[in-house]
């Protein structure tokens, strides 16, 4: 891999930051290349010594939390049963941004008609709890700090996280080492990031959602939002009845699976695994692919690209055939719609693979 | 080492290395790599930590028709070692009463 497609990867698994950071990142790297390069070394050298783009973003991410969150203090938690409960400012208008981040829990995440933003943890884990509260948000933490000295085993537990409906602000969860779930929320914007664990989302209103799991899959289903961008590795991705503006879907290793989704922009990516559409409804629509397969039924849509290479693509579009510029190529396959320039023609389809079949039908 | 300790040291690390003047990241990487295994990798918030916090400056000079970031100790990354070191005295004041207390009673 060349330093150029590393950080354009690397980026990919920072979606938050800045453009100023993205240049400062980009800028700090390639001199290090350079000077090592300089002493001899060579890029590619370099690069292995940097671990993969997925692991340097995990890193880069990891001390940028540290970073972000303020000086923590003992929660100020009450018992209730064999559970601690922590609830945060009665004016949930007031709270910006809420960040919670744990290790080896599973969290979930429900509704509550209070006012208030409550967490609740096994007692077991008090020890590990901590937390701030200031103008920027709350920031509330059940990580482990490993101390030399104490050698303790690794406790799991079930976190329950009571979200006031219409939250009009960030959210945003961490595990470690453990799934989420969230279920029926109006939240405005939606953060959740999984490691080694699963993620599903079950009926949420807002403006932006942002997945992210390593090892484990994601799931949305029945939701509505503005922008969404959903990325695993290892792991499949399924979202079943949900409507966007834009959506970003990346993995590696798994399938993807759209089943009814409206979507004016939606992009699927994978590698090894295949991509299935039923009953899709988009303007564009961009699917990639490396030995897998990619079928559609009844996909609707203006602009639609399908790259595969040892897959076949098959399936149905919603529409005539007449209305389309089309581009389809296989090295070594059968390839039906044959490729028809219409200079004029206002919606695209292109498809591309080697190695494999396309077959396209058109059902008005 | 323990890696939250292990972060604090790295930042006066850093610092110290400025001591003797203004200095670039991989020249910086390898001088501190020679007492604490580091990786190139994940010293940039590093780097930015320090600027952010006022203790080093930054400006850039050619090299090699490129730009090359130096970093440049301040008064308070000089103020930070200093008060390492006065807490490391302390620390190794106690260290030296328990040892002693340690060989009176074997």
């Amino acid at each position: 891999m060349k330093k150029q497609e590393y950080f354009e990867e690397l980026l990919t698994y920072l979606p938050q930051i800045s453009s100023e950071d993205r240049e400062q990142i980009y800028t700090y790297y390639d001199e290090l290349i350079c000077d090592g390069m300089e002493a001899g070394r060579t890029e590619e050298e370099m690069l292995a010594q940097f671990g993969s783009p997925q692991q340097l973003a995990e890193r880069l991410q990891e001390e940028w939390e540290l970073q972000s969150m303020p000086a923590l203090s003992p929660v100020p938690a009450q018992i209730r049963g064999s559970e601690l409960v922590c609830s945060f400012l009665p004016d949930v208008k007031r709270i910006p941004y809420a960040q919670i981040t744990t290790d080896c829990c599973h969290i979930r995440i429900i509704p509550t008609e209070n006012s208030q933003l409550t967490i609740s943890y096994p007692k077991s884990l008090e020890q590990y709890a901590a937390y701030s509260e200031s103008q920027k948000g709350i920031f509330f933490s059940l990580k482990r700090r490993r101390s030399p000295f104490s050698l303790f085993g690794r406790r799991s537990g079930n976190i329950l996280i009571e979200v006031p409906k219409g939250f009009l602000a960030h959210l945003k969860v961490h595990s470690q080492n453990g799934g989420i779930t969230m279920e029926d929320q109006v939240i405005e914007k939606v953060s959740l990031s999984a490691s080694n664990g699963s993620i599903r989302v079950l009926s949420l209103t807002g403006k932006e959602l942002e997945l992210s799991s390593s090892n484990a899959s994601i799931a949305v289903e029945n939701s509505a939002f503005v922008s969404g961008t959903a990325r695993t590795s290892n792991g499949s991705i399924r979202i079943l009845d949900t409507i966007a503006k834009t959506f970003q879907v990346r993995t590696s290793n798994g399938s993807i699976t759209f089943s009814n989704v409206k979507c004016q922009e939606q992009t699927l990516i994978t590698s090894n695994a295949k991509i299935s559409i039923a009953k899709g409804q988009c303007d564009t629509c961009v699917c990639t692919t490396s030995n897998g397969s990619i079928s559609v039924e009844q996909l609707q849509g203006n602009n639609l690209t399908f790259t595969s290479s040892n897959g076949s693509i098959r399936g149905t579009l919603t529409g005539k055939a007449e209305e389309y510029s089309i581009s389809c190529h296989t090295s070594n396959g059968s390839c039906t719609p044959a490729a028809v320039s219409r200079p004029d023609a206002n919606k695209q389809l292109s498809a591309r693979t080697s190695n494999a079949s396309i077959r396209l039908e058109f059902n008005a | 080492m323990d890696t939250q300790r292990k972060k604090g040291m790295l930042d006066i690390l850093v610092l110290s290395v400025l001591l003797s003047g203004p200095s670039y990241g991989y020249k910086i990487i390898q001088d501190v790599s020679e007492i604490m295994n580091v990786s190139e990798s994940t010293m940039y918030p590093i780097f930015k930590r320090l600027e952010s916090s006022g203790c080093v400056i930054t400006y850039s000079e050619e090299h090699n028709g490129r730009r090359r970031k130096y970093f440049s100790l301040t008064e308070t990354g000089r103020e930070k070692i200093d008060s390492f070191l006065s807490e490391w005295q302390e620390m190794m004041q106690i260290y030296e009463f328990i040892m002693q207390n340690r060989r009176k009673n074997p």
